[in-house]
């Protein structure tokens, strides 16, 4: 249930940040060129809100498995063997994610203290650095998860590796593609045939 | 001596699983805290300011970019031109896929998704052909390189943010060494195909392929707007990512119409992910690289390595083999941000253009996504096939050697990479 809150906010923030800020950065060049007047604060927004989908993202990309690693050693030994190894992996991962939030939480704090305002929006600059830590919160709450999973003997490793990786993302898409593309292609072959009679 | 405890340290944790990202984050902040007296709060900092680079900014949304391309249609249109183009050659299947990476490459900056843009339908379409699997295979993983040495490129934007070169400066230098890869895969691929016999597609006439243009024309056209945009000062190389991102889409909507608006939040999510894990590992890259330069590293290398007498044959030679290593464990934008700053001042003082060092280390990149064991393309391309890695691997081997003559000409021939940008700049 929380799992499902949190995977549902994250994807949420990172679809959403991330075509926000195409298309903030997109009509910018628009306004320039052609209404001769920009806003000097999309580049800035940008940013705030880029450091906010990948940290974010991050944190999801270990819930949904993306991080790349490299299992040429590990996938020699045993599945037991294999776990053991995900496990120790895994405590790696949060060595360093609970003391950067630790670090996060402090370094924000000082900065809401200052009270400062970004350069160009004008809004309190501790409102962007809040991603760090909001990021890696999640980051360590779904480390935990995978942890548990590793335990339960439902995960080998944390993230996947290289090989499942995009076997999962990219691969699946691909062939699903294959398929698409060959009856679509079919199709665009009929239509643009009487396009061209005509 | 400590920066190389850091190194190994880093190593060992990449084999251990740890992802790259964070093996690269933890053996930083590890450092930091127990080597140095610098207070750690700077890795969460740095997390955030890479965000602020402007140039990185570029590689969201060219990753977005190709999405739309791929899942658009805009792929199997250029692939049809191609085919029109040289498939009436001997080979001629393959040597269209080879053409077909090309575009594909000069509208797209990384080279698994040119792999699976032009593998997708030409592996399939290649094997129905009558040609051999392991042939197929290895022609799209090798050719699929292609997408990080033309133009736009993910790992150039990443050198230049390393070195503060300036991206457009990189993307120019790309061109000619780019089109030079490919003519030379060409030919090899021509050479091989007239030896073992291999189909030709008939030629449909002048007719046919200006209709296959045509078809193929709002994608081709994203060349010309990215290249154009850029060397024109109409926008910077982000704003240019950005426009060929919504131009993208906008294609992919309205004018192919091979997909509809709900199939947009699925492209955006994927893209998003894709950014977020590229974009971590280099933020992580971007902490490690602040720890060797706070160590003082690049400049006791390039003291040593001026000590030494180093002649720059020598150097580049070393710089290519260190690359070629580096690659087997990593992943090439974490390997530039982190190499970069130490080949850079010692390239400088040898009297190296920086911009043909970069067009060196891209195109070392490109070898390492076909050389085991993390040569991404390969992965990708076993998938595709349905082949094990191992015999892709084995597929792609004469190829790699056919890359790494490229590499070497590339390297020891800097016309390559600087005629251009002399002429333009």
């Amino acid at each position: 249930m929380i799992d499902r809150i949190l995977v549902g906010f994250e994807q949420f923030v990172i679809t959403v940040g991330f075509a926000v800020a195409t298309l903030l950065l997109f009509a910018n060049v628009v306004a320039r060129y052609f209404f001769n007047t920009g806003f000097t604060w999309a580049l800035e927004a940008v940013q705030y809100m880029f450091a906010w989908v990948v940290l974010i993202g991050a944190a999801h990309g270990i819930r949904a498995g993306i991080h790349l690693g490299i299992d040429i050693l590990t996938i020699r030994f045993s599945e037991p063997t294999q776990r053991r190894l995900g496990l120790l992996a895994l405590a790696i991962c949060l060595a360093f994610s609970i003391p950067v939030l630790w670090l996060s939480i402090e370094y924000t704090y000082k900065i809401w203290q200052w009270g400062d305002l970004t350069l160009d929006l004008q809004i309190p600059q501790w409102i962007p650095y809040l991603a760090i830590p909001v990021g890696m919160g999640l980051m360590t709450l779904h480390l935990i998860g995978v942890g548990i999973r590793i335990w339960r003997g439902d995960q080998l490793h944390v993230g996947r590796s290289e090989h499942d990786a995009i076997r999962q993302e990219e691969l699946k898409k691909a062939q699903q593609h294959i398929i698409e593309e060959g009856l679509k292609e079919e199709e665009i072959e009929k239509r643009l045939d009487k396009e061209d009679i005509k | 001596m400590s920066g190389a405890l850091l190194f190994i340290g880093l190593i060992g944790l990449l084999l251990l699983g740890v992802p790259i990202a964070i093996s690269l984050g933890f053996t930083s902040l590890a450092f930091i805290t127990l080597a140095t007296e610098d207070p750690a709060t700077v890795v969460a900092q740095k997390l955030f300011d890479t965000m602020e680079h402007t140039t990185l900014l570029a590689i969201p949304f060219f990753i977005l970019s190709s999405q739309f391309l791929t899942t658009g249609g805009v792929s199997a249109r250029l692939i049809e031109f191609a085919k029109a183009l040289v498939g009436w050659m001997r080979g001629g299947l393959a040597m269209a896929a080879v053409v077909s990476c090309m575009f594909f490459a000069a509208i797209s900056g990384s080279s698994p998704a040119t792999v699976v843009a032009i593998g997708s339908i030409m592996i399939p379409g290649m094997v129905s052909a009558g040609y051999d699997k392991s042939f197929a295979v290895g022609v799209i993983a090798t050719a699929g390189s292609l997408g990080i040495l033309i133009p736009p490129s993910i790992p150039m934007i990443v050198y230049a943010d390393a070195v503060e070169e300036s991206v457009g400066k990189m993307f120019i230098a790309g061109i000619i060494p780019g089109i030079f890869m490919g003519s030379f895969l060409l030919l090899v691929t021509w050479l091989y195909a007239r030896k073992t016999n291999m189909p030709c597609e008939p030629w449909h006439g002048w007719k046919h392929l200006l209709k296959a243009f045509g078809r193929a024309f709002w994608g081709l056209l994203l060349i010309l707007i990215i290249v154009g945009g850029i060397y024109g000062g109409i926008f910077t190389p982000t704003e240019a990512a950005a426009v060929a991102a919504v131009y993208s889409a906008l294609i992919a909507l309205f004018v192919h119409r091979d997909m509809g608006f709900k199939d947009v939040p699925m492209v955006m999510l994927s893209a998003a992910k894709m950014t977020s894990m590229l974009m971590f590992i280099i933020a992580c890259a971007m902490i490690f690289a602040h720890v060797l330069t706070e160590e003082q590293l690049p400049q006791i290398l390039a003291a040593k390595v001026v000590e030494q007498n180093l002649s720059p044959w020598a150097f580049l030679l070393m710089v290519n083999v260190i690359l070629w290593f580096a690659g087997d464990f990593m992943e090439p934008s974490a390997i530039l941000l982190i190499l970069a700053p130490l080949f850079h001042p010692i390239a400088m003082s040898l009297g190296i253009d920086p911009i043909h060092l970069g067009i060196i280390m891209t195109t070392n990149m490109e070898v390492g996504m076909i050389t085991p064991p993390v040569g991404l393309n390969l992965y990708v391309a076993a998938g595709l096939a349905g082949m094990s890695l191992g015999a892709v691997t084995k597929a792609a081997l004469p190829w790699m050697i056919v890359l790494i003559i490229a590499l070497l000409v590339i390297t020891y021939v800097p016309w390559f990479s600087l005629v251009l940008v002399s002429l333009l700049y």
